[in-house]
Protein backbone atom coordinates (compact mmCIF):
# COMPACT_ATOMS: atom_id res chain seq x y z
CA UNK A 1 0.00 0.00 0.00
CA UNK A 2 2.58 2.38 0.81
CA UNK A 3 4.29 1.44 -2.60
CA UNK A 4 0.99 2.44 -4.23
CA UNK A 5 0.98 5.47 -2.55
CA UNK A 6 4.53 6.39 -3.05
CA UNK A 7 4.23 6.15 -6.85
CA UNK A 8 0.97 7.92 -6.72
CA UNK A 9 2.32 10.40 -4.91
CA UNK A 10 5.34 10.78 -7.52
CA UNK A 11 2.74 10.74 -10.47
CA UNK A 12 1.03 14.04 -9.03
CA UNK A 13 4.31 15.79 -8.51
CA UNK A 14 5.35 14.84 -12.45
CA UNK A 15 1.76 15.50 -13.36
CA UNK A 16 2.45 19.26 -11.65
CA UNK A 17 5.54 19.72 -13.50
CA UNK A 18 4.04 18.66 -16.97
CA UNK A 19 1.35 21.36 -15.69
CA UNK A 20 3.10 24.12 -14.87
CA UNK A 21 5.22 22.94 -18.32
CA UNK A 22 2.42 23.46 -20.51
CA UNK A 23 0.52 26.36 -19.19
CA UNK A 24 4.21 28.47 -19.97
CA UNK A 25 5.07 26.62 -23.18
CA UNK A 26 1.14 26.95 -24.37
CA UNK A 27 1.82 30.58 -25.63
CA UNK A 28 4.79 30.04 -27.88
CA UNK A 29 3.35 26.75 -29.46
CA UNK A 30 0.06 28.37 -30.31
CA UNK A 31 -0.79 28.54 -33.86
CA UNK A 32 -4.16 30.48 -34.07
CA UNK A 33 -3.54 33.12 -31.33
CA UNK A 34 -3.98 36.83 -31.76
CA UNK A 35 -0.45 37.33 -33.44
CA UNK A 36 -0.94 34.64 -35.55
CA UNK A 37 -4.06 35.95 -36.87
CA UNK A 38 -2.58 39.24 -37.43
CA UNK A 39 0.48 38.04 -39.04
CA UNK A 40 -1.38 36.36 -41.52
CA UNK A 41 -3.24 39.52 -42.86
CA UNK A 42 -0.72 42.27 -42.52
CA UNK A 43 2.45 43.24 -43.60
CA UNK A 44 5.27 44.67 -42.22
CA UNK A 45 5.32 48.30 -41.29
CA UNK A 46 2.36 48.58 -43.34
CA UNK A 47 -1.50 49.79 -42.17
CA UNK A 48 -3.55 47.30 -42.47
CA UNK A 49 -7.51 48.44 -42.02
CA UNK A 50 -9.82 45.38 -40.82
CA UNK A 51 -13.25 46.05 -42.26
CA UNK A 52 -16.06 45.59 -41.17
CA UNK A 53 -16.95 42.86 -42.90
CA UNK A 54 -13.72 40.95 -42.31
CA UNK A 55 -16.34 38.85 -40.00
CA UNK A 56 -14.03 35.67 -39.52
CA UNK A 57 -10.99 37.65 -38.67
CA UNK A 58 -12.99 40.24 -36.61
CA UNK A 59 -14.37 36.95 -34.36
CA UNK A 60 -10.96 35.23 -34.44
CA UNK A 61 -9.41 38.38 -32.38
CA UNK A 62 -12.65 38.84 -30.73
CA UNK A 63 -13.03 42.20 -31.75
CA UNK A 64 -15.68 44.82 -30.46
CA UNK A 65 -18.03 45.36 -33.32
CA UNK A 66 -18.74 48.62 -32.20
CA UNK A 67 -15.16 49.37 -33.39
CA UNK A 68 -13.39 49.97 -36.46
CA UNK A 69 -9.88 48.91 -36.31
CA UNK A 70 -6.48 49.45 -38.33
CA UNK A 71 -3.21 47.02 -37.63
CA UNK A 72 0.34 46.94 -38.72
CA UNK A 73 2.65 44.67 -38.05
CA UNK A 74 6.05 46.41 -36.55
CA UNK A 75 9.07 45.21 -37.27
CA UNK A 76 12.24 46.94 -35.31
CA UNK A 77 14.75 44.73 -36.67
CA UNK A 78 15.89 47.32 -39.23
CA UNK A 79 15.30 50.35 -37.20
CA UNK A 80 12.59 52.39 -34.98
CA UNK A 81 9.30 52.92 -36.62
CA UNK A 82 6.71 55.60 -36.16
CA UNK A 83 3.24 55.33 -36.03
CA UNK A 84 1.35 58.42 -36.74
CA UNK A 85 -1.73 60.47 -38.26
CA UNK A 86 -4.46 62.43 -38.03
CA UNK A 87 -7.39 60.90 -35.77
CA UNK A 88 -11.00 61.54 -35.69
CA UNK A 89 -12.10 63.14 -32.21
CA UNK A 90 -14.31 59.92 -31.58
CA UNK A 91 -12.71 58.06 -28.51
CA UNK A 92 -9.58 56.10 -29.95
CA UNK A 93 -6.95 53.42 -28.50
CA UNK A 94 -4.15 52.61 -29.65
CA UNK A 95 -1.86 49.43 -28.16
CA UNK A 96 1.31 47.93 -29.02
CA UNK A 97 0.94 43.74 -28.77
CA UNK A 98 3.73 41.07 -28.27
CA UNK A 99 3.83 38.15 -29.94
CA UNK A 100 2.45 35.91 -27.21
CA UNK A 101 -0.48 38.77 -25.96
CA UNK A 102 1.38 40.97 -23.51
CA UNK A 103 0.50 44.56 -24.26
CA UNK A 104 3.71 46.63 -23.47
CA UNK A 105 2.25 49.72 -24.43
CA UNK A 106 -1.25 51.15 -24.44
CA UNK A 107 -3.12 54.98 -24.98
CA UNK A 108 -6.33 56.52 -25.57
CA UNK A 109 -7.89 59.82 -27.20
CA UNK A 110 -8.10 60.88 -23.55
CA UNK A 111 -4.79 60.63 -22.39
CA UNK A 112 -3.27 61.81 -25.86
CA UNK A 113 -5.54 64.50 -25.08
CA UNK A 114 -7.04 64.06 -28.53
CA UNK A 115 -3.90 64.95 -30.11
CA UNK A 116 -3.04 63.18 -33.52
CA UNK A 117 -1.25 59.95 -33.31
CA UNK A 118 2.41 60.29 -33.27
CA UNK A 119 4.47 57.58 -31.97
CA UNK A 120 7.83 56.45 -32.15
CA UNK A 121 8.82 52.62 -31.82
CA UNK A 122 12.01 51.89 -30.52
CA UNK A 123 14.03 48.84 -29.09
CA UNK A 124 15.74 49.81 -25.87
CA UNK A 125 19.16 49.42 -27.62
CA UNK A 126 17.23 51.43 -30.27
CA UNK A 127 16.55 54.11 -27.86
CA UNK A 128 19.80 54.32 -26.33
CA UNK A 129 21.25 54.78 -29.71
CA UNK A 130 18.76 57.76 -29.98
CA UNK A 131 19.92 59.77 -26.87
CA UNK A 132 24.01 58.80 -26.91
CA UNK A 133 24.01 60.18 -30.76
CA UNK A 134 22.01 62.73 -30.55
CA UNK A 135 19.70 61.81 -33.47
CA UNK A 136 17.26 64.63 -34.54
CA UNK A 137 13.62 63.42 -34.43
CA UNK A 138 10.59 65.72 -34.47
CA UNK A 139 10.09 66.65 -30.94
CA UNK A 140 6.59 66.14 -30.98
CA UNK A 141 7.11 62.37 -31.62
CA UNK A 142 6.19 60.13 -28.75
CA UNK A 143 8.95 57.63 -27.45
CA UNK A 144 8.05 54.39 -26.66
CA UNK A 145 10.60 51.57 -25.40
CA UNK A 146 9.29 48.02 -26.42
CA UNK A 147 11.44 45.07 -25.06
CA UNK A 148 10.83 42.90 -28.68
CA UNK A 149 11.74 43.81 -32.71
CA UNK A 150 8.55 41.70 -33.67
CA UNK A 151 4.98 43.75 -32.23
CA UNK A 152 1.43 44.50 -33.55
CA UNK A 153 0.17 48.07 -33.46
CA UNK A 154 -3.37 48.37 -32.96
CA UNK A 155 -5.48 51.38 -33.31
CA UNK A 156 -8.85 51.18 -32.49
CA UNK A 157 -12.00 53.96 -33.11
CA UNK A 158 -15.41 54.30 -31.49
CA UNK A 159 -18.05 55.63 -34.06
CA UNK A 160 -20.34 57.40 -32.85
CA UNK A 161 -22.65 55.81 -35.53
CA UNK A 162 -22.33 53.02 -37.52
CA UNK A 163 -23.17 54.87 -40.27
CA UNK A 164 -19.54 56.87 -39.72
CA UNK A 165 -17.83 53.64 -39.59
CA UNK A 166 -16.54 53.99 -43.35
CA UNK A 167 -15.17 57.40 -42.96
CA UNK A 168 -12.99 56.24 -39.54
CA UNK A 169 -12.09 53.16 -42.02
CA UNK A 170 -10.70 55.11 -44.60
CA UNK A 171 -8.95 57.75 -41.95
CA UNK A 172 -7.38 54.90 -40.33
CA UNK A 173 -6.13 53.06 -43.74
CA UNK A 174 -4.59 57.01 -43.85
CA UNK A 175 -2.27 56.28 -40.57
CA UNK A 176 1.42 55.96 -41.51
CA UNK A 177 3.12 52.75 -40.56
CA UNK A 178 6.99 53.06 -41.42
CA UNK A 179 10.34 53.12 -40.45
CA UNK A 180 12.06 56.71 -39.17
CA UNK B 1 10.58 -6.86 -12.98
CA UNK B 2 6.92 -6.92 -14.69
CA UNK B 3 6.02 -5.63 -11.13
CA UNK B 4 8.46 -2.35 -11.31
CA UNK B 5 7.31 -1.85 -15.17
CA UNK B 6 3.60 -1.59 -14.11
CA UNK B 7 4.54 0.93 -11.53
CA UNK B 8 6.72 3.30 -13.58
CA UNK B 9 3.38 2.87 -16.40
CA UNK B 10 0.90 3.51 -13.40
CA UNK B 11 3.51 6.48 -12.71
CA UNK B 12 3.47 7.67 -16.02
CA UNK B 13 0.13 7.00 -16.59
CA UNK B 14 -1.58 9.74 -13.15
CA UNK B 15 1.39 12.13 -14.74
CA UNK B 16 0.17 12.40 -17.77
CA UNK B 17 -3.24 12.83 -16.66
CA UNK B 18 -3.12 15.02 -14.31
CA UNK B 19 -0.77 17.07 -15.85
CA UNK B 20 -2.64 17.51 -19.17
CA UNK B 21 -6.10 17.46 -17.57
CA UNK B 22 -5.09 19.73 -15.33
CA UNK B 23 -4.07 22.12 -17.63
CA UNK B 24 -6.79 21.63 -19.91
CA UNK B 25 -9.20 22.43 -16.80
CA UNK B 26 -7.20 25.76 -16.35
CA UNK B 27 -7.64 26.58 -19.41
CA UNK B 28 -10.96 26.14 -20.47
CA UNK B 29 -12.83 26.48 -17.17
CA UNK B 30 -10.90 27.63 -14.72
CA UNK B 31 -12.02 31.15 -14.85
CA UNK B 32 -13.37 30.91 -11.77
CA UNK B 33 -9.41 30.50 -9.96
CA UNK B 34 -8.05 33.13 -11.79
CA UNK B 35 -10.94 35.79 -13.16
CA UNK B 36 -12.36 38.84 -10.87
CA UNK B 37 -16.37 38.49 -10.67
CA UNK B 38 -18.48 41.05 -10.03
CA UNK B 39 -21.62 39.84 -9.77
CA UNK B 40 -22.56 37.87 -12.80
CA UNK B 41 -20.00 39.37 -14.83
CA UNK B 42 -16.27 38.02 -14.53
CA UNK B 43 -12.85 39.36 -16.51
CA UNK B 44 -9.40 39.73 -15.68
CA UNK B 45 -8.99 43.76 -14.63
CA UNK B 46 -5.17 43.33 -13.40
CA UNK B 47 -4.25 42.23 -17.08
CA UNK B 48 -3.70 44.30 -19.76
CA UNK B 49 0.22 45.05 -19.30
CA UNK B 50 3.40 43.54 -19.83
CA UNK B 51 3.03 41.27 -16.75
CA UNK B 52 0.25 38.65 -17.96
CA UNK B 53 -0.47 35.87 -15.80
CA UNK B 54 0.47 32.75 -17.12
CA UNK B 55 -3.14 30.72 -17.19
CA UNK B 56 -4.59 34.35 -18.78
CA UNK B 57 -1.54 33.94 -21.60
CA UNK B 58 -2.43 30.50 -22.34
CA UNK B 59 -5.83 30.98 -22.41
CA UNK B 60 -5.55 33.86 -25.17
CA UNK B 61 -2.93 32.04 -27.19
CA UNK B 62 -5.97 28.71 -27.00
CA UNK B 63 -8.92 31.16 -27.65
CA UNK B 64 -6.86 33.54 -30.40
CA UNK B 65 -8.81 36.87 -28.50
CA UNK B 66 -7.07 39.84 -28.94
CA UNK B 67 -6.13 41.62 -25.46
CA UNK B 68 -7.08 45.01 -24.18
CA UNK B 69 -4.28 47.47 -23.42
CA UNK B 70 -4.58 49.01 -19.82
CA UNK B 71 -5.30 52.53 -20.88
CA UNK B 72 -8.00 50.91 -23.68
CA UNK B 73 -10.01 48.80 -21.25
CA UNK B 74 -11.12 45.91 -19.13
CA UNK B 75 -13.63 43.18 -20.62
CA UNK B 76 -16.20 41.06 -18.65
CA UNK B 77 -18.36 38.61 -19.61
CA UNK B 78 -21.40 36.95 -18.20
CA UNK B 79 -22.61 33.36 -19.32
CA UNK B 80 -24.68 33.00 -16.47
CA UNK B 81 -27.97 35.75 -14.75
CA UNK B 82 -27.76 36.67 -11.43
CA UNK B 83 -29.53 33.20 -10.40
CA UNK B 84 -26.94 31.34 -11.86
CA UNK B 85 -29.11 30.01 -15.11
CA UNK B 86 -27.66 29.88 -18.01
CA UNK B 87 -28.26 32.62 -20.56
CA UNK B 88 -30.62 31.96 -23.39
CA UNK B 89 -31.18 34.00 -26.85
CA UNK B 90 -35.18 32.76 -26.56
CA UNK B 91 -35.85 34.57 -22.81
CA UNK B 92 -36.11 38.34 -21.87
CA UNK B 93 -33.30 40.04 -19.64
CA UNK B 94 -33.56 42.88 -17.50
CA UNK B 95 -29.93 44.25 -17.30
CA UNK B 96 -29.88 47.45 -15.18
CA UNK B 97 -28.18 49.68 -12.74
CA UNK B 98 -24.84 51.84 -12.96
CA UNK B 99 -21.39 51.47 -15.07
CA UNK B 100 -18.23 52.91 -13.51
CA UNK B 101 -16.63 55.84 -14.76
CA UNK B 102 -15.38 55.13 -18.33
CA UNK B 103 -14.75 57.15 -21.40
CA UNK B 104 -16.98 54.53 -23.64
CA UNK B 105 -18.60 51.01 -22.59
CA UNK B 106 -20.25 48.56 -24.99
CA UNK B 107 -22.29 45.46 -24.58
CA UNK B 108 -22.38 42.99 -27.00
CA UNK B 109 -24.82 39.48 -26.97
CA UNK B 110 -22.94 36.61 -28.50
CA UNK B 111 -23.93 33.01 -29.64
CA UNK B 112 -21.77 30.78 -27.48
CA UNK B 113 -20.38 27.94 -30.15
CA UNK B 114 -18.43 26.62 -33.11
CA UNK B 115 -18.25 29.33 -35.65
CA UNK B 116 -19.82 31.90 -34.00
CA UNK B 117 -19.21 35.32 -36.86
CA UNK B 118 -19.53 38.84 -35.61
CA UNK B 119 -22.34 39.26 -37.87
CA UNK B 120 -24.60 37.18 -34.77
CA UNK B 121 -22.85 39.93 -32.52
CA UNK B 122 -25.57 42.50 -31.64
CA UNK B 123 -24.34 45.61 -29.68
CA UNK B 124 -25.56 48.51 -27.77
CA UNK B 125 -22.55 51.24 -27.14
CA UNK B 126 -23.05 53.91 -23.95
CA UNK B 127 -23.54 56.92 -26.04
CA UNK B 128 -26.90 55.00 -27.74
CA UNK B 129 -28.68 54.52 -24.66
CA UNK B 130 -31.15 56.64 -22.77
CA UNK B 131 -30.75 56.70 -18.43
CA UNK B 132 -33.23 57.81 -15.75
CA UNK B 133 -32.67 61.07 -13.93
CA UNK B 134 -30.62 59.36 -11.58
CA UNK B 135 -28.01 58.07 -14.11
CA UNK B 136 -29.00 54.44 -14.21
CA UNK B 137 -30.35 52.67 -16.99
CA UNK B 138 -32.37 49.47 -18.02
CA UNK B 139 -31.62 47.83 -20.70
CA UNK B 140 -33.67 45.26 -21.99
CA UNK B 141 -32.48 42.14 -24.45
CA UNK B 142 -35.32 40.11 -25.89
CA UNK B 143 -35.65 37.91 -29.19
CA UNK B 144 -39.05 40.18 -29.62
CA UNK B 145 -38.87 44.33 -29.60
CA UNK B 146 -39.12 46.10 -26.40
CA UNK B 147 -39.49 49.98 -25.58
CA UNK B 148 -36.69 51.76 -24.04
CA UNK B 149 -33.19 50.03 -24.80
CA UNK B 150 -33.30 47.05 -25.89
CA UNK B 151 -30.48 44.45 -27.33
CA UNK B 152 -32.25 41.95 -29.93
CA UNK B 153 -31.19 38.23 -29.15
CA UNK B 154 -33.48 36.57 -31.60
CA UNK B 155 -31.82 33.53 -33.18
CA UNK B 156 -29.64 33.07 -30.40
CA UNK B 157 -29.66 30.03 -28.34
CA UNK B 158 -27.07 29.48 -25.57
CA UNK B 159 -24.85 33.00 -25.36
CA UNK B 160 -23.15 35.32 -23.44
CA UNK B 161 -23.01 39.18 -22.58
CA UNK B 162 -20.02 41.74 -23.42
CA UNK B 163 -19.92 44.68 -21.27
CA UNK B 164 -16.45 46.14 -22.50
CA UNK B 165 -15.26 49.06 -19.84
CA UNK B 166 -13.32 51.97 -22.35
CA UNK B 167 -10.32 54.03 -20.84
CA UNK B 168 -11.30 53.25 -17.39
CA UNK B 169 -9.24 53.14 -13.61
CA UNK B 170 -12.34 51.94 -11.58
CA UNK B 171 -10.76 48.20 -11.67
CA UNK B 172 -7.38 48.91 -10.70
CA UNK B 173 -7.41 51.72 -8.16
CA UNK B 174 -8.25 51.93 -4.07
CA UNK B 175 -11.40 50.99 -3.61
CA UNK B 176 -12.43 49.15 -6.83
CA UNK B 177 -13.80 46.26 -3.71
CA UNK B 178 -16.99 48.75 -4.10
CA UNK B 179 -17.27 49.42 -7.89
CA UNK B 180 -20.74 47.89 -8.59
CA UNK B 181 -21.43 46.11 -12.32
CA UNK B 182 -25.37 45.99 -13.54
CA UNK B 183 -27.62 43.64 -12.45
CA UNK B 184 -28.53 40.93 -15.06
CA UNK B 185 -31.83 39.26 -13.83
CA UNK B 186 -34.28 37.28 -16.18
CA UNK B 187 -37.68 38.16 -17.05
CA UNK B 188 -39.51 35.77 -19.00
CA UNK B 189 -38.71 33.15 -20.98
CA UNK B 190 -40.66 32.68 -24.65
Amino acid sequence: MIRFLTYLFAGIVLGGIIHISVILIMPNLSTHNAWTSIERVASPNQIKVIKREAHALRAALDLDPAFVYAVCRVDLADGPVALSGSMPANFWTAALIGPEGEVPYSTNSRTNNNRDLKIGIFTVQQAEMLISEEIDIDPDLQIIRVPSEKLAAIVRVLPSHSDLASAMEEQLGSLKCAQL
Amino acid sequence: MLRNAFHIVFTLLVALSVGFGSAYYMVENGREMTATTYGSWFGWPETGGSDIDPYRKATLARSGALQLGRAEGVVFTATHDDAGENLVGGCTYLISGTTPSASAWTLRAMPIGPNVSDKNTVYLTSFQINRHNDGTFDITTSPDAQPGNWLSTANMNRMEFILSFYDTNAFLVVGQETTVLPALQKVSCS
